[in-house]
């Protein structure tokens, strides 16, 4: 479940254009959602609001074995996010939980330039009763490049200050982060192979992405490095619409090797898989996850407005060479004179392939549509691992107006043990017991 | 103090197993700051501890992924033992004081784990979640690490102090040669040299602080001190984090039984005082059924015997017989001369003839308890000394007062050497001359060995003591006291016999220091013990120690 200030991140980041997608650090991000999503600890009530017109707060209250809670503040000088913030009775489940990413290439997703504004957001959290003060400041600079700047501070922790510098070209995504915790300095990068349609692709709509990233960390005190090389492919299939990604990743230092495949089987459900290996130790481990989404009775009247707004378009105008469509027929479009007889014999030529385009489009646009407009009540999901042996479960639902989610995890690991005990191969009896059990209700106005 | 050192531990090689067990279970130890020292050591990182000293962090960096496992522990020698020196009570604190030569050869360790190599998923583990940037691939990476220590010889030199509660040892001079391989060759050399640089701090600090704090626990056996209460000394420990966690646990002592480390700290405490003035004079030894040497004397003086009465006449005459009183000195060592204690009356009372016949029958009656284990009761013959002896006043009529007994020369025979020697051996011979004087009266009877007594149960003669010591003295002497009262006397000194209780008996054992002084006149007056049992303590075999079983006496 996505908090409401996390929320309002990610509606500041929409508004002004910042491709959350399109950052090494969320190259995984479907297979993360999927096996390791988090689960809630404890009870833990969150009450949100939008104060004024710029600022938003957060009550946040959990019980885990003591009460404690915090307060949250966000003031942004960014308007328009009312669009992309809705209201916990309001909002739909598939915006309000992490699932798979769809990877829109960067070729479709185009953000305006033109009135870009120099925005900031800051956000702040205050921890009782540690006394634990978390602050963040997003601030666009412009329409390439934003800074972050987190900062932690409390009376257990020395304070942490991390920057993040992050430059988003579409094509190239490059950010340096130093973090004064261990002395952490990164560089990450992540490139786009296809930043326009490819020519060798058979099938004429392309919707796929080939991503490769890189990234390099070296903590100074502790003279650590790390670094790691990730490829990612989105598509989706031909026939049925439904995305797919795959992503293999290498980290030449230590020889691991992880591959994931995460497919949404149907609108209602989607799985993935990831095989770790290391070259080095032949230590190999198998994580599956799913989610089963259910909808409940459909809000036709949702559905019509929803319906009304964007997508599902009349796709014979289009393919007649409508301005915003030109990307899609760039190809085609390109050598042509304008000559109507051209066009028309073109058309006569090309017109089982286009139908096949469009066919293909209107398949995987559909597919899009009636995943936006489902009106799913709750969502199961489940992540087990063989290596870990645990089996991860979490309910997300709505439930009159608020959003509750609630998970468990179970393991036969003995609990509360510490890695350097040598029993710990003798206790593993083949029982789970559950590890983890929380609650997590959230309310926003 | 006595100890025992187990030989037959080392004569097999199970106590390799044995150290292999206790060696592993110590360095897996959750949250202990052993395993935390050997993980810092394994680690290869001095920085790992600045970084942890920097940050501050509630958790602890633990690159450590699985347990530690002693996989090979090979003493093939038995660890040698020698002692230098030994002084017992060298300062008036420290009871004893010595100094050992601990070598063991050519022993063999080895030592498994897993380390985390990947350190910096530790450290993002570790960090806070906000601030720490996701990295993507950054999977654990366990490394095994096998460690085999070869050839490990140690030559020690090392002084121990035993003091009031307490063991102390310093090791002076420590050699200690190893050599040491590390499957990960990289680490080798740094580990080496963190190992051989933290050895000072084992042998400086460590080894005799854990020992020192573990023979407090044996000596309070478990109790908490006054100043030290456990929880202190765990806060201590706690507080400094350096100080590994004390291997040695109550497993290792199960051969001491709780019982026998009670009993040695009393008698240590015992001896504490004993320096120059006992404390417990009226008593025979602090701890029950345990006597000590220096009180050897005390004991024999309140044996039944004879001699033990009148030690106004014995002062007289033996004057050396106080001097080899503990009271003297606590250090001369008591010569064996002092057992030739006879059971005689001295010379002085029959001369001056200021006896006691009561104290005499009671003596009598306690010798032959004694020496009888069983409970027959003691039979005494009486005579009544009324009608046709009475106008007699002669000796020879005083002779006949034993009727049953025809043969008066026998007894006139025996009754001056008694009287004028006392010697034992002379009476025993005439018992075995003689056998048939068993009713007979016979002075001797009173002169002999507990033994002999006891084969004769029926053997019972007061009255014929003070006759015949009457007879050898002064033969014409007239019967001092009248007959009748006599016999009074003799039931008397029965019923005083049976009057004994064990009580008494184990509160003059058991009391502890008094603060009477030393007085061996007042020690002497002391009505002598009527306990029967009090003899066979720790002394003889058999031992009968009534209703509440006492534990077997162990020797000093």
């Amino acid at each position: 479940m996505i908090d409401y200030m996390e929320k309002v991140l990610r509606s500041f980041e929409l508004r002004t254009g910042w491709n959350r997608d399109n950052s090494y650090e969320n190259i995984m991000a479907t297979s993360e959602n999927l096996l390791n999503f988090d689960i809630p600890t404890g009870l833990k009530c969150q009450v949100s609001n939008r104060s004024t017109g710029n600022t938003y707060s957060t009550f946040e209250l959990s019980n885990n074995k003591v009460i404690n809670g915090s307060l949250a503040y966000i003031y942004t000088n960014c308007e328009g996010l009312d669009k992309y913030l809705s209201s916990s009775r309001e909002t739909l489940l598939q915006d309000a939980s992490e699932s798979y990413r769809q990877i829109t290439p960067p070729h479709q997703y185009r953000y305006s330039r033109k009135g870009f504004e120099s925005t900031s957001l800051w956000h702040g959290r205050m921890y009782y009763p540690s006394s634990t003060l978390e602050a963040m400041v997003v601030k666009r600079l412009n329409p390439e490049t934003q800074l972050v700047a987190k900062c932690l501070s409390s009376l257990a922790h020395t304070s942490v200050l991390t920057l993040y510098l992050q430059k988003d070209s579409g094509r190239n995504c490059q950010e340096w982060i130093a973090s004064s915790n261990e002395g952490l300095l990164g560089y990450r990068i992540l490139h786009n192979f296809t930043g326009s349609q490819s020519k060798l692709n058979t099938s004429l709509y392309n919707n796929s992405s080939l991503s490769l990233g890189a990234e390099m960390w070296f903590g100074v005190l502790n003279t650590s490095p790390a670094c790691s090389t990730t490829l990612r492919y989105c598509t989706h299939s031909a026939n049925t619409g439904r995305p797919l990604t795959l992503t293999l990743s290498w980290n030449p230092l230590f020889g691991h090797v992880s591959s994931t495949y995460s497919v949404k089987t149907s609108s209602g459900a989607t799985i993935s898989s990831k095989y770790d290996f290391n070259l080095y130790s032949i230590e190999s481990n198998l994580s599956f996850g799913c989610d089963v989404w259910r909808s409940g009775v459909q809000d036709i009247k949702l559905k019509k407005e929803d319906s009304a707004k964007p997508a599902s378009p009349p796709s014979i105008e289009r393919k007649a060479g409508y301005p915003d469509d030109k990307l899609m027929f760039y190809h085609l479009m390109a050598g042509s004179s304008n000559s109507q007889k051209l066009l028309d014999d073109l058309n006569v030529t090309f017109a089982p392939s286009l139908h096949k385009i469009h066919q293909e489009r209107s398949n995987i646009e559909n597919y899009e549509s009636s995943l936006r407009e489902a009106n799913f009540t709750s969502v199961w999901r489940l992540s087990t691992s063989l290596r870990d042996r645990n089996l991860k479960v979490l309910w997300e639902g709505k439930y009159k107006e608020f959003l509750i989610s609630a998970g468990t995890e179970l393991t036969n690991t003995p609990l509360d043990v510490p890695t350097n005990s040598i029993q710990e191969s003798k206790t593993s009896n083949g029982f789970l017991r559950p590890a983890k059990f929380g609650v997590q209700l959230q309310y926003s106005m | 103090m006595s100890f025992r050192f187990n030989k037959a531990t080392f004569e097999d090689n199970s106590f390799n197993e044995q150290i292999r067990e206790k060696l592993t279970h110590a360095l897996n130890a959750d949250s202990g700051s052993g395993s935390q020292s050997k993980s810092a050591n394994a680690s290869n990182s001095a920085v790992t501890d600045e970084v942890k000293q920097e940050t501050k962090g509630p958790k602890k960096l633990d690159i450590l992924k699985s347990g530690i496992t002693v996989s090979k522990v090979n003493f093939p020698s038995i660890p040698q033992l020698e002692i230098l020196d030994l002084d017992l009570s060298a300062q008036s604190k420290s009871l004893l004081k010595g100094i050992c030569k601990i070598s063991c050869k050519d022993a063999m360790l080895e030592i498994n784990t897993e380390i985390e190599a990947n350190l910096l998923l530790l450290y993002t583990n570790n960090g806070p979640a906000f601030t720490t940037p996701r990295l993507i691939s950054n999977d654990s990476f366990t490394v095994p690490i096998t460690m085999t220590f070869d050839q490990i010889e140690l030559e020690a030199i090392t002084n121990i102090f035993v003091k009031n509660t307490s063991v102390g040892i310093s090791f002076n001079d420590v050699n200690l040669d190893f050599n040491f391989d590390c499957s990960i060759k990289l680490l080798q050399s740094s580990i080496e040299k963190r190992l051989k640089g933290s050895m000072e701090t084992v042998f400086k600090d460590v080894l005799p602080s854990v020992i020192f704090s573990m023979s407090q626990r044996w000596f309070t056996h478990g109790e908490t001190t006054g100043g030290y209460p456990e929880e202190k000394l765990q806060q201590h420990v706690e507080s400094q984090s350096h100080l590994p966690r004390v291997i040695l646990e109550d497993s290792d002592l199960e051969d001491l039984s709780p019982a026998t480390m009670l009993r040695l700290s009393t008698l240590v405490s015992s001896r504490q005082s004993l320096s120059l003035n006992p404390t417990a004079m009226n008593t025979l030894s602090a701890i029950p059924g345990c006597l000590e040497r220096q009180n050897l004397h005390r004991f024999n003086s309140r044996v039944p015997a004879l001699s033990n009465f009148y030690p106004d006449f014995h002062a007289a005459e033996a004057p050396d017989l106080k001097l080899l009183g503990r009271s003297v000195s606590s250090n001369t060592i008591v010569g064996g001369g002092y057992n030739q204690q006879l059971n005689t009356l001295p010379q002085r009372v029959l001369d001056e003839r200021s006896y006691n016949l009561n104290t005499i029958a009671s003596v009598q009656s306690r010798i032959y308890e004694r020496s009888n284990g069983d409970n027959t009761n003691l039979r005494r013959r009486k005579i009544k000394m009324g009608g046709r002896n009475k106008s007699k006043i002669q000796v020879s009529k005083k002779l006949e007062r034993k009727a049953s007994v025809p043969d008066v020369e026998g007894i006139a025979e025996a009754g001056p050497p008694t009287s004028l020697s006392n010697n034992a051996e002379r009476s025993e011979a005439n018992v075995r001359n003689t056998p048939d004087f068993v009713h007979s009266p016979r002075p001797v009877s009173v002169a002999q060995s507990p033994e002999l007594l006891g084969e004769n149960s029926a053997f019972f003669n007061i009255p014929h003591l003070q006759l015949s010591a009457k007879a050898g003295a002064n033969q014409t002497y007239p019967v001092v006291s009248p007959p009748t009262p006599k016999l009074n006397l003799l039931e008397e000194a029965q019923s005083l016999n049976r009057r004994r209780d064990l009580q008494k008996l184990r509160s003059s054992l058991y009391s502890p220091m008094r603060n009477s002084k030393f007085y061996v006149t007042r020690e002497m007056e002391r009505p002598i013990l009527e306990h029967k049992g009090l003899s066979f303590v720790g002394l003889a075999q058999g031992l009968k120690w009534g209703s509440e079983d006492l534990p077997p006496p162990y020797g000093c």
